[in-house]
């Protein structure tokens, strides 16, 4: 094979400039490219081989449609050992900027030792001074491109490309020194470094991780997401930050946050970017675990809320249902709510009560009942007002007032809770007038029973009494009709005993008779009914020499006939009780009823007529008063001074229904004196 | 037995009744001394001041001045005059009112009767 070969070289004149290219040309089987085996191969590429071939600097030139490389051995020589079988492959696969190159061929212009950029990969990313220059064909058109690689730069070239070098390795130890992950990408976006720091964390090669490497150690679900943010900050060169999970040597994904800056050269050329990383896991977690425990409790807050909110809800459903007045102030006696029945209540409305103070709305207030009680129930106490009434509602309420208390103990306001008793007030106030009349009517039902037991007390004993005298002396007459003397004297005891008993039944009647119809009172001048009792006594007065002596009597509303039976009974008792020549004067006066004597019946608003009836009578003694009013009660014997003991009890009787009342005062032998209050009118 | 003659005092204001009951004594067929007082008070002024006192005193119920009840109240009050019986004696007997004098410690209650010979066999009762 080899000697086959070494006679190709001899047997191609344009490769036998030898070499190691030449050599490499030679063997390469080219049947299966675009330029065809050897001997096809036209004139204008043999002769581009062989010019190449024989110079000394290094050369690589792309060929025909598909750029098929070629080089020469100082080109070979310069290749990293992996890449020395570029020769016949596609030049656009092998080199990045392959645009460029093919942009010489559109133009079919040269360019000549531009420093470019531009780093061949190929050759350990070394810069290189290059021309570039299109090659024509027979045909005079452009069949490849020529690139030259001027070894022949001067030595300040070099030595700026000895300090690039050097300022990167001592970039690279740094890199790979820093605790951060870093990387650098070139413009072609691929990246041309990773620090030791990244290559321990992945637990990879280098090799692995160059050009678009790094991404197989992306999260798949963070790879999309990544580019976006990668390529759009490629696009505009500008600074990018990103969070994504990558693939720990363990095998574990781990969140990294990594940012990335531009980088130019000193001439201010786009160089690609560079960028650090750091493990953020367990800041990530922390953060997702914080936003979690924000979220959880925003939700409890919400959920708290949404309870809050119907509790609200229903206490203020229950606040505006309520029938009872309700509302709530401040220390200063603000309102802060208030009710649908308080706006009711008040006929006001809501806004214009919240926020003012009670007395600025209800000057009235100050001198109430309410008022106090707030201020009171301000320093923490709770105050029952079972009875309130409101004189400028004129209502009457049952009143609470209730402290409210923050968690301190200190007051913050008051809730005051009325409910109106009006109603129930009002009827109990008229049950119990009612109640009144009703004891009175009790009252006087009792006084009627008393009067009517007194009745039959006189049924059983003195109406009885005559009787069973007339029955034992007609007894006794019959037991000796023929004795005369003591015949005619007990009929005549008889006749006495029959006397009385018709007295007694006639007084009886008086009394009974005695009626408080209102239809019997009229206008009655009391000097009138004076004056008819005198006459009625003319005979007696002249009889016993009376002196009956009285000034200017008033006229009341009266019943004239018990008036005159008043009268008649109180003159007819002076005159018939008595040893002396009877005095009697009679005085009358109008008086309020704080200067009379006290009396369970007075009736306060009213003015009374008082009578004062004095005589120079027997009198009796002052433990006897009231009883001289009941009736048959007897203070003397029949036989001492006639009476049947129903006169003074008729005088009472007459002065109650007129709803007066009497009273006396005496002294045995030193006379009465009866004093009657009459109301007037 | 029949040599004591026996003392009774009748206090009653009426003069008729006086005589009436004076009249039931002398038929009982035996000595019978009575006296007389007008009303309570006078009574209790005769008792204070006689030597001599009642075996049976009789009380009228309606009197002035002191009634049957106050009289005989105060009769019982003194420790002289409480072994003394005492008869009620009046006109009607109201049970209520029967029922007071029993409490207030009267030996009887006499309805006066319409017949003197009535009133005679009562006192025969009531003076054994």
């Amino acid at each position: 094979m080899a000697e086959k070969k070494a006679s190709d070289i001899t047997k191609y004149r344009f490769l036998s400039s030898r070499g190691k290219a030449a050599e490499l040309i030679c063997r390469k089987d080219w049947s299966n490219t675009s330029v065809k085996p050897i001997p096809l191969w036209p004139q204008s590429l043999r002769t581009t081989l062989n010019l190449s071939l024989s110079l000394l600097t290094p050369v690589l030139f792309l060929w025909g449609k598909e750029l098929t490389c070629f080089y020469n051995s100082a080109f070979y020589e310069l290749l990293e050992e992996n890449d020395k079988g570029i020769l016949g492959t596609k030049g656009g696969e092998l080199l990045n900027d392959v645009q460029h190159f093919k942009n010489v061929i559109r133009n079919a212009s040269s360019e000549s030792l531009t420093v470019h950029p531009f780093k061949f990969e190929l050759i350990g990313n070394r810069s290189f001074l290059y021309s570039v220059s299109p090659i024509f064909n027979e045909e005079n058109e452009v069949a490849g491109i020529y690139i030259h690689l001027n070894e022949n730069i001067s030595d300040t070239k070099k030595n700026i490309t000895r300090e690039l070098e050097e300022s990167e390795r001592k970039f690279k130890m740094v890199a790979d020194t820093a605790p951060a992950m870093i990387w650098t990408s070139n413009i072609h976006r691929s990246y041309d470094f990773l620090n030791k720091g990244w290559l321990d964390y992945t637990g990879r090669l280098m090799e692995e991780e160059l050009g678009q490497g790094w991404t197989q150690g992306i999260h798949p679900e963070d790879i999309e997401r990544c580019a976006d943010i990668y390529n759009h900050a490629f696009d505009h060169q500008k600074k990018f930050s990103m969070e994504y999970r990558l693939k720990r040597a363990d095998g574990k994904y781990r969140w990294i946050a990594d940012e990335g800056t531009p980088r130019y050269s000193s001439e201010g050329e786009f160089l690609g970017f560079i960028g650090a990383c750091v493990d953020i896991q367990e800041r990530k977690m922390a953060r997702e675990e914080l936003e979690r425990k924000v979220l959880e409790r925003t939700s409890e807050l919400n959920k708290r809320n949404i309870e809050l909110q119907l509790q609200k809800e229903f206490a203020d459903t229950i606040l505006e249902s309520s029938v009872d007045v309700i509302a709530v102030l401040d220390t200063e006696l603000k309102y802060v709510t208030l009710n649908r029945s308080a706006c009711e209540m008040y006929k006001v409305s809501k806004e214009e009560l919240i926020g003012k103070k009670m007395i600025d709305v209800f000057p009235g207030i100050i001198d109430s009942g309410m008022y106090n009680d707030l201020k009171t129930a301000l320093t923490g106490q709770t105050i029952h007002n079972p009875k309130y009434r409101s004189t400028v509602l004129e209502k009457h309420f049952e009143n609470f007032y209730i402290p409210l208390k923050n968690r301190n103990d200190s007051v913050y306001g008051v809730l005051l809770v009325s409910h109106d008793n009006t109603a129930i007030v009002e009827t109990t106030i008229q049950l119990e007038q009612t109640n009144r009349i009703l004891e009175e009517k009790n009252l006087a039902l009792e006084r009627t029973n008393k009067e009517l037991e007194s009745f039959s007390y006189v049924a059983s004993h003195d109406l009885q009494e005559p009787l069973r005298k007339i029955r034992t002396f007609a007894e006794l007459i019959q037991k000796d009709l023929k004795n005369e003397k003591i015949a005619r004297k007990y009929f005549s005891k008889i006749e006495t005993s029959a006397q009385r008993m018709s007295d007694l039944i006639k007084a009886v009647l008086n009394y009974s008779r005695l009626s408080k119809t209102e239809d019997l009172y009229a206008d009655t001048d009391l000097n009138n009914i004076l004056m008819n009792v005198r006459s009625d006594f003319e005979l007696l007065i002249q009889e016993k020499g009376a002196v009956i002596k009285s000034n200017k009597l008033p006229a009341i509303k009266g019943i004239p006939l018990q008036l005159n039976q008043l009268f008649s009974n109180l003159i007819g008792n002076s005159i018939k009780f008595t040893e002396n020549t009877p005095k009697i004067t009679i005085s009358a006066k109008i008086v309020d009823p704080h200067n009379m004597p006290a009396h369970p019946d007075i009736q306060p608003e009213k003015k009374y007529a008082q009578l004062v009836f004095r005589d120079n009578g027997i009198g009796f003694e002052q433990q006897y008063s009231d009883q001289i009013f009941t009736i048959f009660k007897r203070l003397h014997s029949t036989e001492s001074y006639a009476g049947t003991g129903i006169g003074l009890a008729l005088c009472k009787k007459i002065v109650e229904n007129h709803r007066g009342f009497i009273a006396v005062k005496s002294k045995p032998g030193k006379g009465s004196e009866f004093n009657i209050y009459l109301p007037v009118n | 037995m029949e040599s004591k003659t026996l003392n009774c005092l009748l206090i009653d204001d009426d003069p008729d009744d006086q005589e009436i009951f004076c009249m039931a004594l002398g038929d009982m067929g035996k000595e019978v001394n009575c006296t007389f007082a007008n009303d309570g008070v006078d009574a209790l002024k005769k008792l204070s001041e006689n030597s001599v006192l009642p075996d049976f005193i009789f009380i009228d119920m309606n009197m002035p001045r002191m009634n049957g009840n106050e009289c005989l109240a105060k009769i019982k009050e003194e420790n002289h005059l409480k072994a003394i019986p005492v008869y009620m004696y009046s006109t009607s007997a109201d049970p209520a009112t029967v029922a007071e004098t029993q409490r207030l410690g009267a030996a009887g209650f006499i309805v006066k009767p319409t017949s003197v010979s009535e009133l005679t066999k009562t006192l025969k009762f009531c003076l054994k």
